[in-house]
């Protein structure tokens, strides 16, 4: 124990165990880190097989601070030859903790009792107290995981069915008395064999569940939008029909369990819609654009066509809402502009630059809402004209504002503050500091004036 | 490197044949090892040197199952490389 052994040594032990010359081994094992030497510096990485893996490491420049003057100084980086022994050293140096995860339990029971006996700065009852407190947890987790399984299964969440299956992994590494080991491992293997059927039937129930939400979110989207085209498509009406044919009642449950035909859950949607149509608007029938072809479907064709008519008729507003404002808009700008000119030319050629004024000024009065006389011509783009000359200096005032000379010091309040609230940042500090002369500038009175530069 | 480019320099600068070099290499890194579970450890002039390291046990916590566990202690190989390596590898 604790010997250090030389190269010397090694080479004739081995000499000793391969049955050959002192000479070949020793040449050998001198080849051996050699060549590790060699294809090191080459900046390669030497796997060896049962021993780990050699590496260069390059060690970057760090400062350090000398002890006794205080002085800082930089340790130059340098070039490392870094080891990694392999799992199979460790195991090889530790036979006894070999099989450790497996025996986890009671392996960890055992070394527990073994770090009280030896630790002296663990407390003891703490300790002890582990394996307590962890045990009862275990009992009481099982059930409540598996009646949360159960609920689950009828509502589906997959967070949720993932989480308990973590916690029973983690139960394997559970520290626990030699004792009732047997028992939870008992419980636990029933636990885990029942969770884990409940969890596969959940996960199918949830996978199925979350397609048809998917497929209902894209139907309700498209249904709007797809409205228009059909005008003069018979597609819908056919699948439409398709429903009469079948039963609607039995295509409603069956579309949870098995959605997977998309069709039917399109028809279905679209009777949920024609239903609606029908109860909320009972007016007569006056379809001229289309005839029915057959009785059944006349009545939804009709309601399609009064839809998209209806529809169309909105878009049409809207656009020509729309195209108004942005004319309007527009007009106001050029209203701006021109009324600049105006103002001056107007002195000499007042003829020219009223006439574009006046529809102008009309929109803009129409956009705001404002009560401005038409009939007026010549106040109407002065008023116009003096509007940005309004704006302009209440503009530069605040930017005037923003920066004053001087600031009074309040309470509470340091240069760092002052210097964040008049120039965004803490770095004007030194700038501060530079036209002004404090006592201490980190002790300045309450209501000292400090020059701003 | 792999293990078997690493044999093959070996046995071409020792005039051993691959067979041969592969055992030696074997019984070498076995006898090391041997050495560093007694407890003691093996310096190689030039090289560097090994020796074993208690990693003493701990207490972990893991957070999915909430539960205290005890990484027991165990011993593990340190490699050092020698000042002479030191001064060869920062050469330039």
């Amino acid at each position: 124990m604790n010997e250090k052994l030389s190269f010397q040594n090694i080479a004739d032990a081995l000499a000793r165990k391969a049955g050959v010359q002192k000479k070949v081994a020793e040449t050998f094992s001198k080849a051996f880190f050699d060549t590790i030497v060699e294809a090191v510096s080459a900046g390669d990485v030497v796997k060896i097989k049962g021993l780990g893996t050699f590496k260069l490491i390059e060690v970057g420049d760090r400062e350090s601070v000398n002890v006794s003057t205080g002085m800082r100084f930089v340790i130059p980086g340098y070039k490392k030859l870094s080891f990694t022994a392999e799992d199979h050293v460790v195991e090889v140096l530790n036979p006894q903790t070999k099989n450790e995860e497996e025996v986890t339990l009671a392996e960890d029971a055992h070394t527990e009792s073994v770090v009280v006996a030896e630790s002296a700065k663990v407390a003891e009852p703490v300790m002890v107290a582990e394996p307590i407190k962890t045990e009862a947890p275990i009992e009481m987790e099982e059930p409540k995981e598996e009646e949360d399984i159960e609920t689950l299964i009828q509502v589906p969440e997959p967070e949720r069915v993932e989480t308990p299956q973590d916690a029973f992994a983690g139960i394997d590494m559970l520290i626990s008395t030699p004792e009732s080991v047997d028992d939870i491992r008992q419980q636990y293997e029933a636990a885990k064999a029942k969770m884990e059927t409940a969890v596969e039937e959940a996960r199918k129930a949830n996978a199925e569940k979350v397609r048809l939400e998917k497929l209902l979110e894209r139907l309700e989207k498209n249904v709007e939008p797809e409205v228009v085209p059909h005008t003069e498509k018979t597609e819908k009406e056919v699948s439409v029909e398709t429903v009469k044919d079948t039963n609607p009642v039995s295509a409603i449950p069956v579309t949870p369990a098995n959605e997977k035909a998309d069709p039917s859950v399109e028809t279905f949607e679209e009777e949920k819609r024609q239903a609606a149509f029908n109860r909320v608007m009972t007016e007569p029938s006056h379809s001229q654009e289309e005839k029915p072809q057959s009785k059944p479907s006349s009545n939804k064709r009709f309601w399609l066509t009064v839809l998209i008519i209806l529809l169309l008729a909105v878009l049409g507003v809207f656009i020509y809402l729309i195209h108004r404002n942005i004319e309007a808009v527009e007009k106001v700008h050029t209203v701006e502009q021109t009324t600049k000119p105006a103002k001056k030319d107007k002195s000499v050629q007042p003829a020219k630059s009223t006439k574009p004024v006046v529809p102008k000024a009309d929109k803009d009065s129409l956009v705001k809402a404002q009560k401005a006389d038409s009939v007026k011509v010549a106040p109407e783009p002065q008023k116009e004209a003096s509007k940005p000359d309004a704006q302009k200096p209440e503009v530069q005032k605040p930017a005037k504002e923003e920066r004053p000379k001087t600031h009074r010091m309040q309470r509470g309040e340091s240069l760092t503050r002052v210097s964040q609230k008049y120039y965004g940042t803490k770095d004007s500090v030194r700038a501060i500091l530079r036209i002004n002369t404090f006592a201490d500038p980190n002790n300045i009175p309450v209501g000292a004036v400090v020059k701003l530069p | 490197m792999t293990n078997k480019e690493f044999l093959e320099k070996i046995s071409q600068k020792t005039r051993l044949e691959m067979g041969e070099a592969k055992e030696l290499s074997s019984l070498l890194i076995g006898t090391v090892l041997e050495e560093i579970a007694d407890g003691n450890s093996v310096t190689i002039q030039g090289f560097g040197s090994f020796e074993p390291r208690e990693k003493a046990s701990r207490r972990i916590y893991n957070p999915t199952s909430k539960a205290y566990m005890v990484v027991p202690s165990k011993t593990t190989l340190n490699y050092k490389m020698s000042g002479a390596l030191k001064t060869q590898l920062n050469k330039e």
